[in-house]
């Protein structure tokens, strides 16, 4: 068990790996140098030629790739050039990096309940209204674009913000501890801050909650009705075992690893989406970051927020695994006996 | 099942013929569209700016006083022939390499397949922000990004297949006749995997539409007036409140065609595979 999760972690890390040095020289090979393309074509030579040389892309790729994981390692990720004031990207990347995971850890907690309900009353009333309903609305789910669901839900609750993560007449500087706004607000016991954070909160993790809660409700609803055809199954309801009994307590559980490993293969979704999200409700995240680094050609804050993402997606992709195993003692116990 | 025409039935089959006419209509229309009686979806009338909804202008007008319904009519040709494109791209390049990684086996196969686990590790808009940051914003761009987020779904659909095929009598029949490889894998494993794969094509068409939707929504896909939905709801999403028309025609029309290619990638399943319909 301990041993093939090890060999995953390490799987998953070499193809993260990969992927920044795709990345990484990508950016260097980009028509006409990184330099042109983010000065702009009325540049002068002299310009492209100091931040060629500022930037270190004057060396042969495998030396700049050394020298900025060697940087890396330290917790140096270089400056974001076209960021006004030029901050560190490390810098930027930890401030945003909060708003993104308090966005979407609040829309898992509406996804999975929601998805698991809508699910579970599919499978119970399989092929009758609650099913088909349940069916519409997960293939609108999965379907509907999540920016324009974004903007929707903004025509639909007015009063509710829509940009930002708090008002912007408050200030967070002296309580910013954690950068998650909800738990920094509670801790220095600003009661009105925190309901202001929460409310900011709402129809972005909404917005983000959508295509997950569609893609678990149908997962839910096809590893239950397989469950239910199981042989111990029968056996708990020939006991007597009521159907909601046998539904809540012996069939969910058993339906519970198709589900969790789906929302472990979600985070790519989740962060697609947060892309969207945070454009089109300006949170200020690591989605938005990414998307603002990409079009305006800031190649340093682009690689930067790129390896972070492929660490937290090594990360997630671990906890998944261990999970998965925790609730699932066949996965143990094979793994256990091919070592 | 009840009866051959009772309620199951109707609710099967309505929403296939619903998706299938809502395509068929925005397509036709898409196609026609210079032939049709429509204003010109470029020309800008000021005197006419942010008209609603009106028997003049049946889906109002935007901001620079160009017809909506024009727009967003010439807009399924952008919009519609991105996903053509991007899925079309994805299969001739998902396919191949799905097939002879498959039958090959060996080394071949495994390096084929670690290609293809590191583009699917990469999420597809990442990919594509990389990769059209890098190469500049264009329809083409999105094109090329969509296509290429898409291949792993091909190319391991159609190793699949030919796996459990590759060693079925009928191949090694044609390998014992001295049937060459390259003609093996055209004339007897393609045809015999291809089915699956259509399905994942039909589906695929709805998401390569949501995708670069969702890339012209970022303006990424370069010239913003033109009329391509995912850009005419990032030119317009300021106005919602005041002139809801202006994203709720865009946004309908993406929805509704990438919820028909989902309606039909699903009956397609079902009709190709009777198992998935039980379960």
């Amino acid at each position: 068990m301990f041993l093939s999760a090890v060999t995953r972690l390490i799987r998953a890390a070499v193809t993260v790996f990969a992927v920044f040095v795709i990345v990484f020289v990508a950016i260097r090979l980009t028509p006409g140098g990184p330099a042109v393309a983010m000065l702009g074509q009325r540049a002068t030579e002299a310009e492209v030629a100091r931040l060629n040389h500022e930037m270190g892309w004057d060396r042969p790729i495998p030396e700049q790739l050394f020298r900025y994981l060697v940087r890396a390692a330290q917790g140096d990720l270089g400056i974001a050039y076209l960021s006004p004031g030029r901050p560190k990207v490390s810098k930027e990347l930890a401030r945003l990096f909060p708003a993104t995971v308090e966005l979407t850890l609040s829309a898992l907690l509406i996804a999975i309940p929601l998805g698991l309900t809508l699910g579970t009353i599919a499978a119970a009333f399989r092929d009758r209204w609650p099913d088909r309903i349940a069916i519409a609305l997960s293939s609108l789910g999965v379907s509907i674009p999540i920016f324009f669901l974004g903007i929707l839900l903004l025509l639909l609750f007015p009063s509710m913000p829509g940009s930002g993560r708090i008002d912007i007449s408050v200030s967070m500087r002296g309580i910013d501890r954690t950068g998650f706004y909800l738990i920094d607000t509670l801790l220095a016991g600003r009661w009105n801050l925190f309901q202001s954070a929460a409310r900011h909160l709402v129809l972005p993790a909404m917005t983000l909650a959508t295509v997950p809660m569609a893609i678990i409700a149908r997962v839910t609803r096809s590893s239950l009705l397989e469950v239910l055809g199981s042989d111990y199954i029968r056996t708990a309801r020939a006991k007597g075992v009521n159907r909601t009994g046998v539904l809540l307590h012996h069939a969910l559980p058993g339906a519970a690893v198709p589900i969790i490993s789906l929302l472990g293969l979600q985070l790519a979704t989740l962060l697609a989406g947060a892309v969207l999200t945070e454009t089109v409700f300006t949170w200020p995240g690591i989605g938005r970051y990414v998307m603002l680094a990409a079009s305006q050609k800031d190649y340093n804050a682009l690689q930067g927020a790129v390896l972070l993402l492929g660490i937290v997606f090594i990360l997630v992709n671990t906890a998944t695994d261990v999970l998965c195993a925790w609730f699932d003692p066949r996965i143990r116990r094979r793994e256990g006996a091919s070592e | 099942m009840k009866s051959r025409f009772g309620p199951a039935v109707l609710w099967r089959t309505l929403p296939i013929a619903l998706a299938l006419s809502f395509l068929v209509g925005v397509g036709g229309l898409a196609i026609f569209a210079s032939s049709l009686p429509l204003r010109d979806p470029y020309t800008q009338r000021s005197e006419d700016r942010l008209q609603p909804p009106s028997p003049t202008y049946w889906l109002g007008t935007d901001d620079l006083g160009r017809d909506v319904m024009s727009r967003v009519i010439y807009g399924g040709r952008y919009s519609l022939s991105v996903g053509l494109v991007a899925v079309g791209l994805a299969f001739a390049i998902g396919v191949p390499l799905g097939i002879v990684g498959g039958y090959a086996g060996g080394w071949t196969d495994r390096i084929l397949m670690s290609i293809v686990e590191i583009v699917m590790a990469v999420p597809g808009i990442l990919l594509a922000l990389v990769m059209i940051s890098i190469l500049g914003p264009s329809l083409g761009n999105v094109m090329i990004a969509v296509g290429i987020s898409q291949i792993p779904a091909y190319a391991r659909q159609a190793r699949g297949g030919t796996l459990t095929i590759a060693n079925q009598e009928f191949v090694l029949a044609a390998r014992v006749a001295g049937t060459s490889s390259i003609r093996i894998l055209i004339r007897h494993i393609l045809p015999n995997v291809l089915a699956p794969v259509l399905v994942v094509a039909t589906l695929g068409l709805g998401s390569a539409i949501l995708e670069a939707a969702a890339l012209s929504f970022l303006g990424l896909s370069g010239d913003p007036n033109r009329p391509e939905w995912g850009s005419m709801l990032n030119m317009t999403r300021e106005r919602f409140q005041d002139q809801p028309w202006l994203v709720l025609v865009p946004g309908f029309a993406i929805t509704a065609s990438v919820l028909s290619f989902n309606v039909l990638g699903d009956a397609l399943r079902d009709w190709l595979d009777p198992k998935s319909r039980r379960s």
